[in-house]
């Protein structure tokens, strides 16, 4: 079998005494679209930016396809790109330079660069924008601009965290297509949200983390049979449970009670 | 309210105070050990003072220290102030309060004063009082003095104020953004004007070193604030009732223009405030459609990325400030004594060629680094991308060197080749000054690299400011050493071996009698052996200046690799 596009094993990251991730092992084939699901806190970017060399793992191994992270890094670099959850770009380049600057560190030709860029900027209705400075776009346009240059060097896995956050609902849907799109021509994408929702119509197979463990592998259908209280819990904090919604009738309550 | 934001503010400073790494910690105690140690220093010189004082020289040297005082609050205050005012991040939570606007000023007002201001008032009046206990002065010194040394500084910060919010009126919308850079360079050029004001009004006359005091230090108008309260000192001082009147003035004078600033309040700070948030906004073209689209190295296309972020924020312009003084004090000196100029045209050529290569040299050393340092901090929110590229640490650091390098060589080397037309160099002084200069000034840049990716810091409302407190001292003390140590093989060339004996005298013990020592027999050996000695020495000095660089590089590339953390502190600090 060919390697995995993305291999983690028993990764583990500690902050002072607190465990953000533990003895995390994933593993993730060529042109899987991967969803990462879980709610806030519970260890999605950690684990993200231990992947794409952001974040030395305290423990454990990481490779993109069969290349070790940490130990060849620029190689392992080569083959992905991130989308962080706040993408914070030059903002002092226009779209078009941060295009271009992103080609010259991957050697890109500029007429393949430059068609690519078109192509996407289209895509995102980026393209009368792309004169301007990033600084003055808003926070959707700023993440279309990082995933614009993420594509741009054709990745053989892509990183997303938390990606749809700032989108309007027809970028967000440009986004779950592209992605699709990415996926069927071979391309791994690994997807980090919390929304229940999201992980469950576009994405191959879900792992579920919370407190930094992985709860629970697999496809949907496989996890919706298994019936294990903690995942229970799990899916009841994704989606807000009985109670809760008891608790917010009550406050709405009290707020119209007063004077 | 007012009491409720103050706590807040303190437990926030208690809290970052804790949460600090220990090297933040350590350069504000280091900071604070200066004061202290500033402050030991005055107390001495003070206790050491004559009993006996000449009341006029007294009033001169009192009058001195407040303007110096003022300067220093409105030079550093005016950037604080407007930080304060409409750079803390905590505003936009703030007005969506129900505090009063003239609460939240205050609480700033107060914030600034607890700062420099507050500093300066301590190592005023203690040395103050120092003095007039040693001198045995009448008793009304003492309130006198505790009203002044307040109320000066108080009428500083109100001052910073009044020039913040106006001009927050006067600059249009989309500027807003660069109005830090204009507080500074509007308070750089007030405090220098201050200083030439005295210099201006009153010609010293010839021979005026032994007419003290009013040669040395020409006197103050009577009507500037400075003078009020230097004339109120000396009067209660005597025990002369007449204090009252200045003193009282310098108190009212300063709650006044206070409690006018906060008058202003409404209309300056929250609207002042809601123009430059609005500003932020505006869609910012950067005309280069139609331009072909190119692809670069990535060490090149590093480079370039750097110069589009200086081109394009004025607020990075504020390092070139001290090149601008520098000017400004040049064009003073040319003015005023032509005659020295032409004196120094009929200078020896490798006299001149000498001074002016020092000068560069001091330029470079005391330049290259802080940018090239702040090429790194300005990663900052965005170091994030570096490590995600295939980049290698080594690669960065290149991209950012060769354009922090080349931003003050250029300007550098146009100077120098300048003062050669004017001062009549041979051909072969140009070549010789721009090689010097090519080869030494490169490792500085490396070392601010390095520098930077060790001790970055980006605050984005005080954008010149991007080094902690030690590094930056460290990045300092080293480009001196470094220049001086290249300057040792430079010399042995240049020196003529003849001149050995000269050393000789001086030789003997000590670190410079020890260096004259060394240097005479060096050039006792080059007496013997000339070539050996020049062909020593240009790889000495080949081996340091690309040696060094070299390092620094590749450390810098190490320490990047590793990830760099910008601290980002809150714009309070
Ligand atoms: N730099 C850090 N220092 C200490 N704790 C951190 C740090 N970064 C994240 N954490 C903690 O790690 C946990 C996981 O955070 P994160 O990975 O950002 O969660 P998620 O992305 O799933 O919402 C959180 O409890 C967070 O408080
Ligand atoms: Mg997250």
């Amino acid at each position: 079998m060919a390697e995995p596009a993305v291999m983690l094993d028993g990764i583990s990251k500690q902050y002072g005494s607190f465990l953000a991730a533990d003895n995390i092992s994933i593993t993730v084939p060529k042109g899987e679209l991967f969803g990462f699901l879980g709610p806030n806190g519970a260890g999605k970017t950690t684990t993200i930016k231990m992947m794409t060399g952001l974040l030395e793992p305290t423990d454990g191994t990481i490779e993109i396809g069969g290349v070790d992270m940490w130990k060849h890094p620029l190689q392992a670099k080569k083959k992905i790109a991130y989308v962080p959850d706040h993408p914070t770009l030059y903002e002092k380049l226009t779209g078009w330079e941060y295009v271009r600057f992103i080609a010259s560190v991957f050697g890109i030709p500029a007429r393949q660069a430059e068609e690519k860029a078109v192509r996407l900027f289209d895509l995102f209705s980026l393209g009368s924008r792309a004169d301007e400075l990033i600084e003055g776009y808003s926070h959707g346009m700023k993440q279309k601009m990082a995933l614009t240059g993420a594509l741009l060097h054709d990745p053989d896995v892509i990183f997303l965290d938390e990606p749809t956050v700032g989108l309007d609902p027809k970028s967000a849907k440009t986004l779950k297509d592209l992605l699709r799109q990415l996926c069927d021509d071979g391309t791994t994408v690994f997807v980090s949200t919390h929304i229940l929702e999201i992980a469950q119509e576009m994405c191959d197979r879900i792992g579920i983390i919370r407190d930094g463990k992985i709860a629970a592998l697999g496809t949907m259908e496989e996890l919706r049979g298994e019936s294990s209280a903690s995942l229970e819990d799990i899916f009841l904090e994704l989606t807000g449970d009985e109670e809760q919604q008891e608790l917010i009738r009550e406050l709405a309550g009290g707020r119209s009670d007063a004077p | 309210m007012i009491r409720t934001l103050l706590g807040v503010q303190a437990r926030m400073l208690k809290h970052t105070m804790e949460t600090n790494k220990t090297g933040t910690n350590v350069s504000h105690a280091i900071i604070g050990f200066v004061v202290i140690l500033f402050l030991l220093f005055a107390l001495n010189i003070v206790t050491s003072l004559p009993t006996a004082y000449d009341t006029e020289l007294v009033e001169l040297l009192f009058s001195y220290v407040f303007m110096m005082v003022l300067g220093l609050i409105l030079l550093m205050g005016v950037p604080q102030v407007f930080k304060h005012l409409y750079a803390s991040r905590d505003l936009t939570f703030l007005f969506t309060l129900p505090i009063k606007v003239s609460h939240i000023f205050w609480v700033k007002y107060i914030q600034s004063f607890l700062n420099i201001p507050a500093a300066l008032f301590i190592v005023t009046f203690l040395p103050g009082l120092a003095y007039g206990l040693h001198a045995g002065v009448h008793g009304f010194f003492y309130p006198a003095l505790l009203v002044v040394t307040l109320a000066i500084p108080a009428l500083g910060v109100a001052a910073a104020y009044f020039i913040n919010m106006g001009l927050v009126h006067i600059i249009p919308a989309k500027r807003a953004n660069e109005l830090m850079t204009v507080m500074s360079a509007v308070s750089g050029v007030l405090v220098y004007g201050m200083f030439q004001l005295p210099n201006l009004l009153t010609e010293p006359g010839p021979g005026s070193e032994t007419a003290l005091p009013t040669g040395l230090l020409p006197e103050m108008p009577a009507w500037l604030p400075m003078s009020w309260g230097a004339s109120a000192l000396t009067s209660a001082m005597a025990g002369d009732v007449s204090f009252l009147l200045p003193t009282v003035g310098l108190a009212v004078a300063a709650a006044g223009l206070s409690f006018a600033a906060s008058a202003l309040v409404e209309k300056g700070f929250r609207s002042g405030w809601i123009q430059l948030n609005e500003g932020k906004n505006k869609k910012k073209k950067a005309g280069e459609k139609g331009r072909r689209f190119k692809v670069g190295s990535p060490v090149a296309e590093i480079g370039w990325k750097e110069w589009r972020y200086m081109k394009r924020d004025i607020r990075e312009w504020l390092i070139f400030m001290p090149f601008v003084f520098l000017f400004i004090f040049m064009g003073f000196g040319y003015t005023a004594g032509s005659s020295s100029v032409a004196a120094f045209r009929e200078l020896d050529p490798v006299l001149s060629w000498t001074a002016v290569q020092a000068a560069a040299l001091f330029i470079y050393a005391f330049f290259n680094g802080s940018l090239s340092a702040s090429f790194v901090a300005r990663e900052a929110g965005s170091t994030w991308m570096l490590h995600v590229l295939p980049l290698t640490g080594v690669q960065i650091a290149c991209g950012k060197l060769w354009m922090s390098w080349l931003i003050p060589f250029l300007p550098v080397s146009v100077l120098q080749m300048t003062a050669g037309i004017l001062l009549g160099w041979p051909v072969s002084f140009f070549l010789l000054g721009l090689v010097l200069s090519a080869l030494i000034s490169p490792a500085l840049s490396a070392l601010g690299i390095w520098t930077g990716a060790i001790g970055g810091k980006y605050n984005p409302s005080n954008p010149q400011n991007r080094l902690q407190f030690a590094p930056s001292l460290l990045m300092l003390v080293l480009s001196y050493v470094y220049v001086l140590l290249t300057l040792i093989p430079v010399l042995l060339v240049v020196v003529p071996a003849e001149s050995a004996g000269l050393f000789e005298k001086v030789a003997g013990g000590g670190i410079i009698g020890g260096s004259a020592s060394a240097a005479a027999s060096l050039l006792q050996l080059k007496l013997t052996n000339s070539a050996l000695v020049t062909a020593g020495s240009i790889l000495v000095f080949l081996f340091l200046t690309i040696g060094t660089c070299v390092a620094f590089l590749y450390l810098a590339g190490r320490r990047i690799e590793q990830g760099i953390q910008v601290s980002m502190p809150d714009s309070k600090e």
